[in-house]
């Protein structure tokens, strides 16, 4: 059994590593390459337009003209930022909404969960342009918007792991034992929710890349010649058919981005369970 | 246990290849088309007004006195005979024998009841000032005057008298438009019977409308098609590829508008028609906003960019270098716009020096754009070419298209661009939203010398005198731009080849009544 | 007991009751205000409306009443189960345009929840077995993969390859089974990697617990002892993530519905905004509200099934 753990460790750590190398990779992508690359990302040439990839262009061309490679660079960013905004509003605002109402009292946990459902049930779009009226587009308007309902699912699923893990016999037991609210949340209770807040997390990363895009599209987001991967899928999406590439580029650096993410969660989580055994 | 389970995945497969596709047969009777908006919210005539493939649709449900053919002149319809009096004020109007769908005769007071409900002052029909041209009907509508005093009145059954206000040589066009269409019951918001070519057979809301043919229809006989299917697809790839399949027939405006991607593939096939419509694309200037109020910073904006670039990759149809079409105004204006960035850059520095500025201190000028097709790539080109060319910074500001139409009305916007389409072959249709400050005037412009020409215009009786009259109002529009003109549009679209026989008008409108395969 | 049970229920149900009213309320009037307060009219349309006729109709619809009064007026009806008429849609109440859109979104949200259910816990629980083996991992990589492809892009991959080229499904709209598959395939991909991932940890957790190796020892294969110990407590957090997702997915997936051109209630909630269709957004919302709150209640339910551990009706610390 030695051994066999041995030799998985080496392997989990083979794969955090690999995806840690991805995320650089990115990262770099994001802040080096506009500085890099061959053309700016808002120079329009309309005789160049809708290009396939070739030595001039990396990523080819968009409808009017613009290198796709500078401009997935510069997405890059905002989609960086929109990406590592939600991961911090679920954690900070999510988690720990769930763990209160989870383990508060049950009133308060009824009140706290029906704000959830009345939040929820209001048409979002409703509240986005509210949002547009007052603060004006802008990444900043998008992470707020995105900070208005995308925590709510991390609270939901936390609330009902801590629902389940408050009666168990380890909690009552440090609750027999006096420890304050807080150490018994750290302590006990984040441990065993970390896993399924991954997942959580995951899922919203994704969730917060394409709700970004469509409220780019509504008029919300970054400003035109500014895009994210998002809104550059969302553009290549009509030109699926005949121009792939412009679709095809946002999309895969999409994916490999939440896909490392996931990895690298995944890997950590595994590393720690590791070490907890050990 | 598993072998529950793999009986299971295997009934899971055949159910699915069950239901695969079966190849349909191409029925030569009937049309099938979509509309790419979505559905239509009532098909009541008046309500249809306001919606390229609702004036369609009316033409093939209702019929009017006219009808417009592919040059955009009235034919009659549903009118035997007009007789005009020579002040052409008073229009006498003989109805040929016509049927509803449910056998009754189409009588001259169903023309009056249904256009003095579009007058009333408390219903609520969008377009109810296109009929102004008649005699009372604005104040009618306003409420100040009883509906008995406007000049519509059924002689007989078979007669209608109609005295305008003023002499419009447009009258008979006006007479093709759904909101001049009769009504047999003025108290239904959904009109259950129709006078048209084809009758409404079934209506699935947001789903479906099937029409088939109206058996009572005075022309019967030259109605070929016994179906027409409109479908509500609103994804525009989809459409398309229902197209391409051929579960749809028609492709294009106005019924599924294309996206320039599409378009260049279908010209690779040469499958592709098109048909000019008076609509223009003009890039309003809010002249109340600093530093636009200066003619000569417009001007600058004006002459600084090349049309072609965006009639060749972003829009359809051609440059316009003066504020109306050809269409609609033939008359050479004195001068074209000149495209010349030196000249821009030349009246730039005069609008600096009136407004006591320098390129740096310049503010940054703003475009606000909605989500609609093309709009956003304008707006982008145009900002690359006026920082690029001007030297000045613009900014681009998306707004949803409720907001940003409200914005447009209300003046509270910088720059911002808009297709502007001609019911009728006028040139004062159009220029006479600038003629008065109100929500039709987007550019909230004031211009005295404009407002007494348009005025003359209006009352001007001899045609000669009130072209000329036009043109010169036109050349102050060049002058002062206070919005900048693009494009004249043209509409392109793709159909089923055998298809033959649909009349394109120049409002965009098509009729497929006389279609066939 | 038996009656103490039935009192802690009945008691139990009124106050869930009482909370829903309130948070039904809270629902109207917020949503009633947001909608009248960011700018726009209903009555916008591409062609210039002359001002008297747009007053006229403002009038009509009794929208140059003070607001006060327009909401008042609206609890009015709402009282007399009244959901009033379209604004856009002139003459056709609100309620039908619900109840003729939602029986269509609806049976293709069952359909696509059907398969993340089952996939999600077939998926989960496969990969959950291959624990520490490359399968596991190729498993996630798939699932992330899911996770990672935007509805818009799945669904017109579908549609693109299987109804275009290969000409098995329909392209587009709505009638026979066949129309279903591939909108319920795209509008369950996201929710089925989704809920196979949270399956997956929450089975992995478990099958670590000592219980498990006691069963284990006993001689109890690897299904047996995912079926009878593992799945309920690893439902627990799929069930969570359940409630929205059931009431979220029977409103209809906006874009899955646009690009299938399927008549259900997912465009009604974009385009009744911008419209400025008011009626339509309160109703609307109220419905998804009686969707949302329901089905939340109903998760709590199958929480105190799944573990009755979790007491209801004590408070706690």
């Amino acid at each position: 059994m030695g051994k066999c753990d041995r030799f998985f460790f080496f392997k989990v750590n083979s794969t955090l590593v690999f995806s840690l190398c991805v995320l650089s990779a990115l990262l770099i992508f994001a802040i080096a390459g506009p500085y890099l690359a061959l053309h700016s990302y808002d120079e329009t040439n309309l005789a160049f337009k809708n290009l396939s990839p070739d030595s001039r262009f990396w990523f080819g061309t968009d409808e009017l003209g613009r290198d796709l490679f500078t401009r997935c660079c510069v997405g890059a960013r905002i989609s960086l930022i929109v990406a590592f905004a939600a991961t911090f509003i679920d954690l900070v605002l999510g988690v720990s909404y769930g763990m209160i109402s989870g383990y508060g009292s049950q009133k308060m946990d009824e009140w706290m969960m029906s704000f959830i459902d009345i939040l929820q049930s209001i048409p979002y779009l409703l509240i986005v342009i509210l949002l547009i009226v007052l603060m004006g587009p802008g990444l900043i308007t998008v992470i707020c918007a995105l900070a208005i309902t995308g925590w709510m699912n991390m609270a939901r699923i936390v609330r009902g792991q801590v629902l389940q893990l408050k009666n168990q016999e380890f909690v009552i037991a440090a609750e027999a034992y006096g420890a304050s609210k807080s150490r018994i949340i750290i302590r006990h209770l984040l441990p065993n929710v970390r896993g399924q807040i991954i997942v959580v997390l995951m899922a919203g990363i994704s969730t917060a890349l394409f709700t970004e895009a469509f409220l780019s599209f509504l008029g919300l987001g970054v400003q035109a010649p500014v895009a994210s991967w998002g809104t550059l899928a969302n553009d290549g999406l009509l030109a699926l058919r005949y121009y792939p590439w412009r679709i095809f580029f946002p999309a895969f650096l999409i994916c490999l981005t939440i896909l490392s993410l996931n990895l690298i969660g995944d890997g950590l989580r595994d590393l720690f369970d590791e070490r907890k055994k050990i | 246990m598993l072998k529950a389970k793999t009986s299971c995945l295997l009934l899971l497969i055949v159910m699915v290849f069950m239901s695969c596709q079966k190849k349909e047969e191409k029925r030569v009777d009937t049309l099938n088309l979509n509309f790419q908006e979505g559905d239509l919210p009532s098909l009541h005539p008046h309500g249809l007004m306001i919606y390229l493939r609702g004036i369609s649709l009316s033409k093939n449900i209702y019929e009017g006195f006219t009808r417009i053919d592919e040059k955009g002149l009235p034919q009659l319809a549903g009118a035997d005979s007009i007789d005009v009096t020579p002040d052409g004020l008073k229009y006498e109007i003989h109805l040929r024998e016509n049927h509803w769908t449910d056998g009754s005769l189409v009588t001259a007071r169903d023309y009056e009841n249904g256009w003095k409900e579009a007058l009333s002052p408390t219903s609520n029909c969008p377009r109810a000032d296109l009929l102004y041209m008649i005699k009372n009907a604005e104040q009618a509508k306003k409420g100040l005057i009883e509906s008995g005093s406007i000049g519509i009145q059924s002689l007989n059954d078979q007669t209608l008298l109609v005295e305008l206000a003023h002499p419009s040589p447009h009258f008979l066009e006006l007479l093709a438009q759904p909101i001049c269409a009769p009504l047999a019951d003025v108290k239904e918001k959904e009109p259950k019977k129709f006078n048209g070519p084809f009758q409404v057979a079934g209506w699935k809301h947001g789903d479906y409308l099937n029409l088939k043919k109206n058996p009572n229809y005075w022309d019967k006989d030259q109605i070929v098609l016994e179906n027409i299917n409109i479908y509500m697809v609103q994804d525009t790839m989809t459409a398309f590829t229902m197209f391409e399949k051929g579960q749809i027939d028609w492709v294009g405006v106005p019924l599924v508008p294309l996206p320039i991607e599409i378009i260049s593939r279908l010209e690779e096939k040469k499958a592709l028609k098109s048909h000019p419509v008076d609509r223009a694309f003009w890039v309003f200037l809010n002249t109340l906003s600093p530093p636009l109020s200066s003619p000569s910073i417009r001007q600058a904006l004006n002459l600084s960019f090349d049309r072609k670039a965006i009639t060749d990759h972003i829009f359809t149809g051609h440059p316009l270098k003066k504020p109306l079409p050809d269409a609609l105004l033939s008359i050479e204006p004195a001068f074209e716009i000149e495209e010349n960035l030196v000249l821009a850059n030349q009246e730039f520095e005069l609008g600096l020096e009136e407004l006591n500025l320098t390129r740096e201190t310049f503010p940054p000028l703003v475009i606000t754009y909605s989500q609609q097709a093309g709009r956003k790539q304008v707006a982008e080109y145009l900002q690359q070419v006026w920082s690029k060319g001007l030297g000045i910074e613009v900014k681009l500001e998306p707004q949803e298209w409720n907001i940003f139409r409200v914005n447009l009305g209300t003046g509270n916007y910088q720059i911002s661009g808009s297709f502007e389409a001609a019911f009728y072959k006028d040139p004062l249709e159009l220029m006479q939203k600038f003629a008065t400050l109100g929500p039709n005037n987007f550019p909230q412009w004031t211009n005295p010398e404009f407002i007494e020409i348009v005025n003359l215009a209006r009352n001007e009786v001899d045609p000669d005198k009130r072209i000329n009259l036009l043109a010169d109002a036109e050349q102050i529009l060049m002058e002062d731009v206070p919005f900048i003109p693009i494009c004249s549009d043209e509409f392109i679209f793709s159909h089923h080849t055998d298809l033959k026989g649909y009349i394109f008008d120049c409002v965009g409108a098509c009729d497929f009544s006389r279609a066939a395969f | 007991m038996g009656d103490r049970d039935f009192l802690m229920t009945t008691h139990f149900l009124i106050k869930k009751a009482f909370i829903f009213v309130i948070s039904l309320t809270m629902v109207i009037t917020l949503t009633f205000f947001l909608m009248h307060l960011i700018p726009g009219d209903p009555f916008m349309e591409e062609q210039m409306i002359s001002e008297e006729i747009l007053k006229a109709m403002h009038h009509d619809y009794g929208l140059d009443k003070p607001l006060i009064m327009q909401y008042f007026y609206y609890l009015k009806g709402l009282f007399h189960l009244d959901l009033g008429f379209s604004f856009k849609y002139q003459g056709r109440p609100v309620a039908q345009i619900i109840s003729e859109a939602f029986p269509i979104s609806f049976a293709l949200g069952i359909q696509a929840l059907l398969i993340a259910l089952g996939g999600g816990l077939i998926g989960g629980s496969i990969a959950s077995l291959y624990h520490r083996k490359w399968q596991d991992q190729a498993i996630l990589a798939f699932l992330a993969l899911c996770l990672s492809v935007p509805a818009f892009l799945s669904a017109t991959l579908f549609q693109y390859l299987f109804a275009m080229q290969l000409d098995l499904f329909p392209v587009a709209r709505w009638g026979s089974f066949s129309h279903t598959i591939l909108p319920s395939l795209a509008l369950a991909l996201f929710p089925f990697a989704y809920l196979a991932r949270l399956a997956r940890t929450n089975i992995i957790e478990v099958l670590q617990q000592d219980y498990i190796v006691t069963a284990r020892s006993k001689g109890l294969s690897q299904w047996e002892i995912l079926y009878k110990h593992v799945l309920k407590n690893a439902l627990l957090p799929v069930v969570a993530y359940l409630g929205p997702l059931i009431a979220a997915v029977f409103m209809g997936s906006f874009v899955i519905e646009k690009i299938f051109g399927i008549p259900g209630l997912g465009q009604w909630l974009v385009t009744s905004i911008g419209n400025r269709d008011y009626p339509l957004i309160m109703g609307l919302a109220i419905f998804y509200s009686f969707l949302l709150m329901g089905f939340n209640f109903l998760v709590d339910c199958v929480y105190y099934l799944l573990d009755p551990r979790i007491k209801k009706g004590e408070s706690n610390g």
